[in-house]
């Protein structure tokens, strides 16, 4: 015991000397070989029968209770995982509250929903499911229905010892999503493929970098590992007026006042795909959006090129789905 | 003995329980389990230390993304899990565990709480730390560009110049420094800044306004990043480690105490049940030894065995011999009795007329004298007619003596007479000689041969022999019924017959009668022997056919009468019963079949 005590302190004393001391070259270094953002891989570890169970079942109708509409009707993978709606539509076209976020690369954000109140994917599924205004149903009645089908019973069955369970299908439907990874030009760019995106794009990323979007929107997911205010260069909210709960975001789980109008600040990846942006669905177009942060998040102005160049490199974010994760359309 | 077998399953199974139990004690100390848990807390540690260490890098601009400061909290997340599931699975109820552990998890709420706060304030102050020098060389060159196209260089803009540029300096010293102090007039001068803003050209006030919002970010992010993380260090994530290690060691100590009080304990009570084993065993080699020692003397026993059956064998059938030679004693003796009876009665038979033969004959006896004479002088007589001397006087003479002796014999009748006691003699020798037939009819004693025989006439032979026992004392009433000769051992039979008839006659006490019927029902022929005597008591009656069973005195009875008589017809393979009335009399019917297949050859009993 008495060992391990001392073992430990010599080690963090070790790793505090060692960081201290390669602190002045890594600041050089770390130019070239820490760019903010970093290049996204595909998955190898995932199970491939729940993955395809779980694409089954994003799919299913059964899951919303008067079988209209499924995960896919409101994060439709062909369409950038999202409804391209301001706000999401729930069962009998019950309007949500806020606008849908994209289920691609959502394995990859650090918490789920705009306010982050789900820590898992796992746990964000218990949401869809018994809202009101999306799928409105709850698990006994779910599971009700798929015993019907055999070929569930029977795969769940193949998968699982105890079967269907709504713990076995959040995980099924959760390993799809982590699946659901969408690397694209960019990444081959920032693999080395100096070629990968245009002249422009390179541009563009230069000036997302020097306006300090990477400050919020950087990490593997271009986003999706911090809270920020939505405002923090001048007050969003009370610009945009009415202002309503999901407004409020972290702040309705943290019930802190500091984490008032903090939101996950969301991924950029195929974010020309998921118009209309933000919570609100409020930025109809890409370049609104750009607007909106440069104002809001920065506190800069920025010329239309630079705009246009940012909004370009955007662009280069949109990625290809792996083979075995494609949605059918429903 | 089935109770002993089972108390002693009971008692070594709980023997064995309790070797189990102790055992599972002593391995219920895993150790892999023990150091995977240090191991884990191990992990704890140096992955909060390698996270504080990725928030440090994160503050010092040595990483340019969140993921490094975001991450550690999923491997600690799974780490935690570990340590929960492990620790769970001990299942010891320790407090203190409990609440160190949750203290710690507690701790690292706080942690990420902070450290989120920390990820939020440190981005935007890190952006417009970058930005501000950016902001403010803009805001130097807008000032260079209006005061380039004024002649006069405007000494507010000069100021607001190297206001800007001291700003960057102060800024960025701030940035360096620990010292809170240094706030208070950079936060002076931009209040300055921000009042003066508005005498400035639209397009240098919007630059001085971004350069002023951004300082003010540094200004105001700096302290409260540099208290988050002076807060996220002095978190007493160590120390929480620490008492988790500690209540978890008092835990492990004890368990190793117990797992060295159940250890030896299971040394002793091995030593105990070897003990046990051992003298089980010694007992065993004992009963063996006995047992070896019991065997010896059987195989000794049994090879003598043979010798001794053998011995045996012959004693038994020297016995047996003696036993079957007395057997035939008895029943010659019997055979005897019964021979003497009839010898006794068949002797008297014969005495009566014997003896008128014998009286008859000396009658004729005594005739015969005379006719010796008669015949004497008759014989004289020619050779008194051929004397020359020719006396009359002796012919007359002679001639006299013979009429006088034929008179004499003619006045007697001597020749009827004698004709009579001759013919009496020869009716008595005639009676003599049927008593004779008789006894040999009925004393075939010593033939078995198997004959077609009439049982009728065996009887009425029977009743010759018995009766000197019978005259002047039973009537015999014979009622034969047709009945078809039988093959059997007439002798045999008729020795039955006989001893049933004497037996019934000495039953009746003074007068009485017997009645001889025989009669043949399907297959069989029935001899049924009814007396009038005084009966059999129920008492003796079923014992009637044992062997040496008898009522009469003794050495007047042998007993075997009756049982050899039951053997007799049993092995005719026929029946004997008896049906008695006291004072009423007694009957016996002895039924034997027609046909009967009996094999005469095992006819022993009464050999
Ligand atoms: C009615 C439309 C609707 C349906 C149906 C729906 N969602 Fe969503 N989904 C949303 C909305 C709206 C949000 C954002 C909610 C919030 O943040 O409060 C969301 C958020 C999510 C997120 C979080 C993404 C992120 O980055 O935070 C995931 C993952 C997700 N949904 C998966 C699913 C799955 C799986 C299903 C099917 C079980 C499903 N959704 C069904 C509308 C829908
Ligand atoms: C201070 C942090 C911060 C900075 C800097 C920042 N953003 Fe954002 N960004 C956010 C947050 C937070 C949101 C989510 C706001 C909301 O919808 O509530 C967001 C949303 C967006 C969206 C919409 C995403 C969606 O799915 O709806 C886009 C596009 C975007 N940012 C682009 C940019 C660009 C381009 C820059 C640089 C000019 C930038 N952001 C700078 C924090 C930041």
């Amino acid at each position: 015991m008495k060992i391990h005590k001392v073992l430990v302190t010599i080690c963090s004393f070790i790793s505090l000397i060692a960081v201290f001391t390669l602190s002045g070259s890594a600041v050089v270094e770390s130019a070239e070989l820490n760019e903010p953002i970093q290049p996204l891989k595909p998955r190898q570890d995932l199970n491939l029968e729940k993955v395809n169970l779980g694409k089954l079942l994003f799919n299913d109708k059964r899951l919303s209770g008067d079988n209209s509409i499924s995960c896919a009707s409101c994060h439709d993978i062909n369409k950038g995982g999202v409804d391209q709606l301001p706000v999401s539509k729930g069962v009998g076209d019950a309007s949500g509250l806020i606008n849908t976020p994209t289920v691609l690369n959502s394995s990859l954000n650090f918490r789920q929903f705009w306010d982050g109140r789900a820590s898992s994917l796992e746990e964000q599924i218990d949401g869809p499911i018994h809202m009101k205004h999306e799928m409105n149903t709850d698990w006994p009645s779910i599971l009700n229905k798929l015993k019907q089908d055999q070929s569930y019973v029977d795969s769940f069955n193949k998968v699982y010892k105890n079967g269907l369970q709504a713990d076995n299908i959040k995980d099924v439907i959760s390993e799809y999503e982590r699946s659901l990874i969408t690397p694209s030009r960019f990444d081959r760019y920032l693999q080395g493929q100096k070629d990968a995106i245009t002249e422009n794009e390179i541009k563009g990323y230069e000036l997302f970098k020097r306006y300090g979007c990477v400050a919020c929107h950087q990490g593997v997911n271009i986003g999706g590992n911090m809270y920020q205010l939505f405002g923090v260069m001048g007050d969003y909210f009370k610009d945009r007026g009415n202002i309503n709960d999901s407004d409020l975001g972290h702040f309705n789980v943290s019930k802190n006042e500091q984490d008032r109008h903090k939101f996950k600040v969301p991924s950029l990846r195929n974010i020309a795909l998921t118009a209309p942006y933000f919570h609100d669905g409020s930025a109809k177009t890409l370049r609104d959006a750009v607007k909106i942060m440069a104002k809001y998040q920065l506190g800069r102005t920025m010329p239309e090129k630079d705009e246009e160049l940012i909004i370009q490199f955007l662009q280069s974010l949109s990625g290809e789905l792996p083979a075995q994760a494609k949605g059918e359309k429903q | 003995m089935s109770l002993r077998y089972f108390t002693n399953f009971v008692l070594s199974l709980f023997m064995i329980a309790i070797l189990v139990f102790l055992y599972t004690k002593v391995q219920s100390l895993n150790i892999d389990d023990h150091y995977e848990i240090t191991d884990t807390l191990r992990q704890h540690s140096s992955l909060n230390f390698r996270w504080n260490e990725q928030v440090l890098k994160t503050k010092l601009s040595l990483s340019s993304n969140y993921d490094s400061v975001t991450n550690p909290l999923v491997d600690l997340r799974s780490l935690q899990n570990k340590l929960n599931t492990k620790l769970s699975e001990l299942s010891v109820e320790s407090s203190s565990l409990k609440e160190s552990v949750e203290q710690y998890n507690n701790s690292i709420e706080e942690k990420n709480k902070l450290i989120e706060q920390f990820k939020g304030q440190n981005a935007i102050f890190d952006n417009s730390l970058r930005y501000i020098s950016t902001a403010i060389e803009d805001l130097v060159s807008e000032i260079d560009s209006q005061s380039s196209s004024n002649t006069k260089p405007n000494p507010t803009f000069l100021a607001l110049k190297s206001a800007s540029q001291t700003l960057l300096r102060e800024l960025l010293e701030f940035n360096q420094s620990a010292q809170q102090n240094l706030a208070e007039p950079i936060t002076e001068q931009l209040r300055i800044l921000e009042s003066q803003k508005k005498s400035f050209p639209d397009t240098v006030s919007v630059k001085l306004d971004a350069v002023i919002r951004h300082a003010l970010v540094v200004v105001k992010r700096k302290p409260e990043i540099d208290s988050l993380l002076a807060k996220i260090v002095s978190l007493p994530i160590s120390t929480n480690i620490e008492k988790i290690e500690n209540a978890y060691t008092a835990v492990y100590d004890s368990r190793v105490r117990d797992k060295d009080f159940y250890f030896t304990t299971l040394i002793a009570y091995a030593g105990v049940l070897l003990a046990l084993l051992a003298f089980i065993g010694y007992r065993l080699r004992n009963s063996y030894r006995q047992l070896n020692v019991l065997n010896k003397q059987l195989t000794v026993a049994n090879e003598t065995l043979e010798e001794r059956v053998a011995q045996r064998t012959e004693e038994l059938s020297t016995a047996y011999n003696e036993l079957k030679q007395s057997q035939a004693q008895l029943i010659q003796s019997e055979k005897m009795a019964s021979l003497g009876q009839m010898v006794a009665g068949v002797a008297h038979e014969i005495n009566t007329p014997l003896a008128y033969c014998h009286s008859n004959i000396d009658l004729v006896k005594e005739q015969l004298p005379d006719i010796i004479t008669l015949f004497k002088e008759f014989a004289n007589f020619p050779n008194l007619l051929d004397a020359p001397e020719s006396e009359q006087q002796a012919l007359k003479e002679g001639l006299g003596t013979i009429q006088e002796a034929m008179l004499a014999f003619e006045k007697e009748g001597s020749f009827d007479e004698m004709n009579l006691l001759l013919e009496g003699s020869l009716s008595g020798l005639n009676q003599i000689s049927d008593m004779v037939k008789s006894l040999k009819d009925f004393s075939r004693l010593d033939q078995h041969k198997v004959e077609n025989s009439d049982l009728n006439k065996g009887l009425d032979s029977v009743l010759v022999i018995a009766n000197n026992v019978l005259k002047n004392k039973v009537e015999i009433i014979k009622d034969y019924g047709e009945i078809p000769k039988i093959s059997c051992s007439p002798s045999q039979l008729n020795q039955v017959f006989l001893n049933l008839i004497v037996n019934a006659s000495q039953a009746i006490e003074d007068t009485g009668t017997i009645t001889l019927r025989t009669y043949s029902t399907n297959n069989f022929v029935n001899i049924n022997i009814e007396d009038t005597g005084k009966g059999i008591p129920q008492d003796i009656l079923p014992r009637i056919f044992d062997p040496f069973f008898t009522t009469k005195e003794i050495g007047k009875g042998t007993g075997l009468g009756l049982s050899i008589a039951y053997k007799i017809i049993q092995q005719h393979g026929g029946t004997i019963t008896v049906r008695s009335e006291v004072n009423k009399g007694t009957q016996f019917t002895v039924s034997l079949p027609v046909n009967q297949k009996t094999d005469f050859k095992n006819f022993e009993v009464a050999a």
